[in-house]
């Protein structure tokens, strides 16, 4: 105990300096926990985005539809009788809260003399706003199914024909066996997807019409959304083995792997994390080591007059890792707080952000705190102040006990 | 109890080489009060140093308490520092955060022969041993430099070490302070048999000794030589 009492006297003996000290500690700390907020908070609404956005949770399709539909499209559809038997069984999951079929195709819109490329997805029209939390209606409606030949299109769509809600198109496009089709529809609505790509291209239609359009009433994909996104891999494991037992060749693919962008996004950022983690540590390396330096050198004589009456180095190096320990987690401690502090009224604020690559809309981000990233910055900040700490230590062990009492 | 055999030191390199202390043989039994003394520069630290364990001569052979010294590595040197040896610094060198307690305490903290009911009771009959009974809660700053120096004293006596080495004691002193001190140890030394060896210029203190260690120049002049 009189060890202890000694190390956190000698902690608080140059208030000052600790201060100092403190602050240093505690602005790398916060400044971990801030930076590491402001990416979770990214990542979050990319995947939320991702999710929300584009992917759903799950997606069923049938089994090798991931690497070799684009080759033989046709081929991997699920038969109607089929997507019944899935729509009954997922309806039976109690976390899944929503389901949609989807059927891409693509083909020209025929608007007076105009005649313009497009991508279609076929969706089904009152599960279609879960799956678009990115998408913003710019005019008119959403897809509704009272109105089975209403369309929705991206702004880009529907400058490149002059569409207005209300206009009447013709959707051309190749049916499976390659005759040409047609239906007419009606636009609802003109909508932002906050990525110029998917403005430009891609209009949504109620996969019954679509199943008309294309003379084939198969399912390409049944996108599940479920109650919250940590249930996906427990779900994802459940359906497999249901679709198993049932005899149904199907592959169940999560959100993670099909959100490319999102986990390219998140790989790059979690690197530049780390680069960031280690400028900051060495930051409070380099400055808790004068200060632990100096602190030490103005001891010496005391130090050395402990090592006199007979304390081992050891027990003197260990007093002094115990300072710094006590300092670190103290400076710790602080950094959490003024992090959490910085969190919360940035986040009340709101961080105005550019739109990212691709998107075509600037976002409010904010500061999430996050006790995992406050955990690792609070270790880190005590294992450099413990690294800064080791070479004074050493230095104060090692000169003769003699040479520094006689000043 | 103490023996030095042919013991040199010197410190520097090339033209800048002082000698400390040159071919010292000397021998101090249990229960001696001894002084060591001479001018400044004399060698009086330096031999206190080498008898304390706290430096190593150039050459030469230190025993104490029938131990070589010389052959102990650095941990068994603290150990025997800790248990055999205390020390009274010329600037009392007492830890200003701690009290006066606390003070004497620490030495005792890492002797595992020491249990913590008797080095509570090893504390406060060290303090009253040299009259602070009522002051062992103080902090250095709050006490005079006598009574820092009596500290000093208590917690040099509170090992129970087999000598106690002290190095101008009262040269941060006054007169009126400082012989004080000397009487005390010199009761400490009568009452209780503990050795003492004190360095000192002061021919009123030099006075109190049994014996007197002469250095000049790092030369033994007089005394057991």
């Amino acid at each position: 105990m009189l060890f202890l009492r000694l190390a956190v006297r000698n902690v608080f003996r140059n208030r000052m300096r600790t201060t100092v000290a403190l602050l240093a500690i505690a602005a790398g700390c916060a400044a971990l926990i801030v930076n590491g907020g402001v990416i979770y908070n990214i990542f979050t609404e990319l995947r939320e985005d991702a999710i929300h956005g584009r992917h759903g949770h799950l997606q069923i399709t049938r089994a090798g539809y991931g690497e070799h539909h684009l080759r033989e499209p046709g081929r991997y559809l699920i038969p109607a009788e089929e997507t019944g038997q899935i729509l009954e069984l997922l309806r039976d999951v109690p976390q899944v809260e929503h389901i949609s079929r989807q059927r891409q195709f693509s083909g020209m819109i025929a608007s007076g003399d105009r005649y313009v490329a497009f991508v279609g997805i076929g969706v089904d029209p009152d599960q279609d706003a879960a799956f678009s939390r990115h998408v913003t209606l710019q005019r008119g409606d959403p897809l509704s199914s009272d109105d089975p030949y209403g369309m929705i299109c991206g702004l880009g769509l529907a400058d490149k024909f002059a569409g207005d809600p209300g206009v009447v198109v013709t959707l051309l496009t190749n049916t499976d066996s390659g005759a040409l089709n047609a239906v007419d529809v009606r636009l609802r609505g003109v909508f932002e997807g906050g990525m110029k790509a998917f403005d430009d291209w891609t209009l949504k239609l109620p996969i019954a019409a679509v199943e008309e359009l294309l003379l084939d009433d198969r399912t390409e994909k049944i996108v599940v959304l479920l109650e919250e996104t940590e249930q996906v891999p427990v779900v994802q494991v459940m359906l497999e083995e249901r679709f198993a037992a049932q005899g149904l060749d199907l592959e169940v693919r999560s959100w993670r792997k099909l959100a490319l962008f999102h986990n390219q996004t998140v790989s790059l950022f979690k690197r530049e994390l780390d680069i960031i983690k280690l400028i900051i540590a060495t930051i409070v390396i380099l400055g808790i080591a004068n200060t632990i330096g100096m602190s030490i050198l103005e001891r010496r004589a005391e130090l050395a007059t402990l090592r006199a009456l007979g304390l081992r180095r050891g027990a003197i190096a260990r007093l002094l890792v115990g300072e710094a320990l006590l300092t670190g987690l103290l400076g710790g401690l602080l950094g959490i707080v003024l992090g959490a502090v910085i969190a919360r009224v940035a986040t009340t604020i709101g961080i105005p952000f550019p739109s990212p690559p691709g998107s075509t809309r600037p976002f409010l981000g904010g500061v999430d705190f996050v006790p995992s990233i406050a955990l690792s910055s609070f270790l880190l900040s005590v294992l450099s102040t413990l690294a800064a700490s080791f070479l004074p230590v050493w230095r104060a062990t090692r000169r003769p006990i003699a040479e520094i009492l006689r000043g | 109890m103490i023996r030095l055999q042919e013991v040199s030191r010197s410190f520097g390199e090339g033209a800048a080489r002082a000698v400390a202390l040159d071919g010292i043989n000397l021998q101090v039994e249990a229960g001696e009060f001894v002084a060591v003394a001479g001018p400044s520069g004399s060698g009086k630290t330096s031999l206190l140093n080498i008898i304390g364990v706290l430096d190593a001569p150039d050459t030469g052979t230190v025993e104490l308490d029938g131990q070589d010294v010389g052959a102990l590595g650095e941990p068994e040197q603290a150990d025997l520092r800790l248990a055999k040896i205390g020390f009274v610094f010329q600037r009392f060198n007492l830890i200003p955060v701690l009290s006066a307690a606390e003070n004497v305490e620490l030495a005792l903290l890492f002797r595992r022969d020491v249990s913590a009911g008797e080095r509570r009771e090893r504390v406060r009959t060290s303090l009253e041993r040299v009259g602070l009974g009522d002051k062992g809660h103080r902090r250095p700053a709050e006490l005079s430099g006598g009574e820092q120096q009596r500290v000093a004293v208590a917690r040099a006596l509170a090992a129970k070490p087999v000598v106690v080495l002290a190095d101008e004691p009262t040269a941060n002193l006054d007169h009126e302070t400082g012989l004080p001190v000397i009487e005390l140890m010199r009761d400490l030394n009568r009452e209780h048999g503990t050795t003492f060896l004190y360095a000192t210029h002061d021919p009123e203190l030099i006075r109190l000794a049994d014996r007197v260690i002469w250095l000049r120049d790092g030369r033994q002049v007089e005394g057991d030589a």
